[in-house]
C-alpha cells in the first residue's frame, strides 16, 4: 500500500482514530509528506466510517426472553436454587451433542480415510514385497518356465521379449560370449529355465528336452575342476551354444509324454538333485519300461551319476539316443570322458548331420578323437 | 448490600468481584450493560440472529459459572470475548459455510428494522457482504478492533494468539475489504 511505510492497520486505526497518541503523530506526519499514502489514507476513511455505521446498523440488543432465560440459568450455574430454563438446556444439550456428534463424525471419517490410506498402502506394499520375495527365491521364474507356455499362447504374447524368461539364442550368445569356465557354468540356471519350460505339459519336444539335458550337463561340468582337460573353453562353449540352439530348433516330438509322465520326470529330477538316486530311477521306472525316450534318457543322466552304473546308463543312453538321434552326441562325450575313443567315435557318427555335431567333431577332435 | 441502582454506576472489575462472590444482582447489571455487544458481535461473526442469542446466553451462563469457580483473573471484557471466542469459532466451524449469513437477516432481528419493513441500503449490504466473506480470524479481529475498540494486545489475549499474528490478520482484512467494497 502507499509508499510501503505503513501497513494497514496503521492507516486504518489512523482514520477511527484509535491510535495511541505517539503513534498516530507518527502516521500524520508521515501522511503529510506522501501522496500516495494519503490517497490510500482517504480510501481507508471512508471504508472506516462505513464499517461504524455498519455497527449501529447491525446492533441487536438480545431480546428479552434471552435475558430472562440467561439470567436464570446463570443463577442456576451460580449454585442459586433455580431450575433452568427448559429451552435454554435443551439448546444446550443439543447444542453439546451436536457438537461431539461432529468431532465424532470428523473423527470417524478421519480414521475411516487413514483406515483406507493403510489398506491401500498395506496391500500395495505387501504385493510388492510378495512379488519381491517370489522373485527372489525363484517362485515367479518357475510360475514363468512351468505355467507361462499355455498362457503366451493363449493371450499372444512373449513373456521372452519382456525378459521373464531366457530364450536359447540369447543363451547361446552368452555361452559364446563367454572368456572362462565360470563364467560357462554360470549359464546353468537360464539352461535350467529352458529344460524346465521343455517339461511343461503340451510343450515338451523330446529332443529338445534330450540337448538342454545335455546342454545343462556341459555347464556343470564347465567348472574348471571337472572340465575336460583337452578342451579349451571356446570348444567347450560352441559345443554347449550349438545344443542349446539345436534346442531351440528342434520340432514337436512324436513320442508325446502325458502330464502325469512329465510330473514323473520332475519328481526324478528333483529326487536325483538331492541325491536320491535310487528314487529318481523308481521315479522313472514306469518311463523306461514303457521304452519312453526321455524315460530313458533322464534315467541314463541319472545311472551316470552313480560310479557303477557306467554300464547301464550306456545302455539307456544308446536306448533313448535311438529314438532320438541327438542323444548320440551326448553318448559320444560320455564315452570320451570314460576313455574310450572308438565307441565315441562310433556314437558321434550315428548322430544326425547338422551345426550341432560339426560343433561335437570339432571338440572331440581337439579331445584326441579322430 | 448496594442497591441495583447503585451497582448499574459500578464499574466492571467491581461487578465481577461481586459476580465471584456468588452476587445475582452483580450478573444482572453485567448482562444488562454487556448483552447488546455480545449478541451483536456473535451474530456479525455467525451471520445468524437465533444463533447469536443462543451463543450469548451460553457466554454469560459460562462466565457465571466460571466466576463461581474463580478460574480466571483476566480482564473482564477479555474475559467475555475469550468466552465468546470459543463458543463463536465452535459455532462457525459446525455451520460453514458463513455464505449462508445475510445482513438482511440479522438486520430483521432488529424490531424496529423488522416492524418498519427497513431494508438495508445496497452499499450496506454490499459491505456486509464483503465482511462474511473475510475469514472468520480476520473478521474477528476487524471486529473487535471496529466495533469493541479492542487493543491488539487485549485482541491477542481473546483469540490466544499473538500480537503479530493479529496484525497480520487485520492488515488481510483491511486489504481484503478494499479490494471488496469500491
Amino acid at each position: 500500500m502507499g509508499c510501503g511505510t505503513l501497513d494497514w492497520a496503521d492507516l486504518f486505526d489512523h482514520a477511527l482514530g484509535i491510535l495511541a497518541e505517539e503513534d498516530d503523530a507518527r502516521v500524520r506526519e508521515h501522511l503529510a509528506s506522501c501522496e500516495a499514502c494519503r490517497a490510500d489514507g482517504g480510501a481507508l476513511a471512508i471504508l472506516s466510517g462505513r464499517l461504524k455505521s455498519l455497527g449501529e446498523l447491525t446492533t441487536l440488543r438480545g431480546r428479552e426472553a434471552f435475558a430472562e432465560r440467561t439470567r436464570s440459568d446463570a443463577r442456576a450455574a451460580m449454585g442459586v436454587p433455580e431450575r433452568p430454563t427448559r429451552t435454554s438446556a435443551a439448546w444446550r444439550v443439543a447444542a453439546l451433542t451436536d457438537s461431539q456428534r461432529i468431532r465424532r463424525e470428523a473423527a470417524r471419517r478421519r480414521a475411516g480415510l487413514l483406515r483406507r490410506l493403510f489398506l491401500v498402502g498395506g496391500s500395495a506394499t505387501a504385493l510388492a514385497c510378495a512379488l519381491g520375495l517370489a522373485y527372489t527365491l525363484g517362485f515367479v521364474d518357475y510360475a514363468v518356465d512351468r505355467w507361462g507356455a499355455p498362457v503366451e499362447r493363449a493371450l499372444g504374447v512373449d513373456l521372452a521379449s519382456w525378459g521373464l524368461r531366457p530364450t536359447p539364442g540369447g543363451v547361446a550368445a552368452s555361452a559364446r560370449a563367454a572368456s572362462s569356465r565360470a563364467e560357462l557354468s554360470a549359464l546353468a540356471p537360464a539352461i535350467e529355465r529352458l529344460l524346465r519350460r521343455e517339461l511343461a505339459p503340451a510343450v515338451c519336444r523330446t529332443e529338445a528336452a534330450a540337448l538342454l539335458g545335455f546342454a545343462l550337463v556341459l555347464a556343470r561340468e564347465a567348472e574348471p575342476r571337472r572340465a575336460e582337460e583337452q578342451s579349451d573353453v571356446r570348444d567347450l562353449a560352441e559345443l554347449l551354444a550349438s545344443a542349446v540352439e539345436a534346442a531351440g530348433r528342434a520340432s514337436r516330438e512324436n513320442d508325446p509324454l502325458t502330464g502325469e509322465e512329465l510330473e514323473c520326470i520332475r519328481r526324478a529330477r528333483g529326487l536325483a538333485e538331492a541325491g536320491d538316486r535310487q528314487g529318481a530311477l523308481a521315479a522313472l521306472d514306469l518311463l523306461v519300461t514303457g521304452r519312453k525316450t526321455l524315460g530313458l534318457y533322464f534315467a541314463a543322466q541319472v545311472a551316470a551319476q552313480d560310479p557303477k552304473g557306467a554300464e547301464r546308463a550306456d545302455k539307456l543312453f544308446a536306448a533313448a539316443a535311438e529314438r532320438a538321434p541327438v542323444v548320440w552326441v551326448e553318448l559320444a562325450w560320455r564315452r570320451l570322458r570314460a576313455g574310450s575313443h572308438p565307441a565315441s567315435r562310433e556314437a558321434l557318427l550315428r548322430a544326425p548331420p547338422g551345426a550341432f555335431r560339426e560343433a561335437a567333431e570339432r571338440f572331440f577332435s581337439r579331445a584326441g578323437l579322430r | 448490600m448496594p442497591n441495583t441502582a447503585e451497582l448499574s454506576v459500578a464499574p466492571d472489575e467491581d461487578l465481577v468481584v461481586r459476580l465471584r462472590r456468588g452476587d445475582a444482582t452483580a450478573f444482572s447489571v453485567i448482562l444488562d450493560r454487556h448483552r447488546t455487544r455480545a449478541v451483536s458481535f456473535a451474530a456479525r461473526m455467525t451471520g445468524d440472529p437465533d444463533g447469536a442469542e443462543a451463543l450469548a446466553h451460553d457466554a454469560f451462563v459460562k462466565m457465571a459459572s466460571e466466576a463461581g469457580r474463580g478460574s480466571s483473573d483476566k480482564p473482564f471484557r477479555v474475559w467475555l470475548f475469550s468466552i465468546l471466542h470459543g463458543l463463536v469459532s465452535d459455532f462457525v466451524t459446525k455451520n460453514r459455510p458463513e455464505s449462508r449469513a445475510s445482513l438482511e437477516r440479522v438486520s430483521s432481528a432488529r424490531g424496529s428494522a423488522d416492524a418498519a419493513g427497513e431494508r438495508p441500503p445496497g452499499e450496506t449490504r454490499e459491505l456486509f457482504t464483503a465482511l462474511m466473506k473475510l475469514s472468520p480470524a480476520n473478521r474477528e479481529v476487524l471486529l473487535l478492533r471496529v466495533h469493541e475498540g479492542m487493543s491488539y494486545d487485549e485482541i491477542a489475549e481473546v483469540t490466544g494468539d499473538r500480537v503479530a499474528t493479529i496484525r497480520g490478520r487485520m492488515n488481510h482484512a483491511i486489504e481484503q475489504l478494499r479490494k471488496e467494497v469500491r
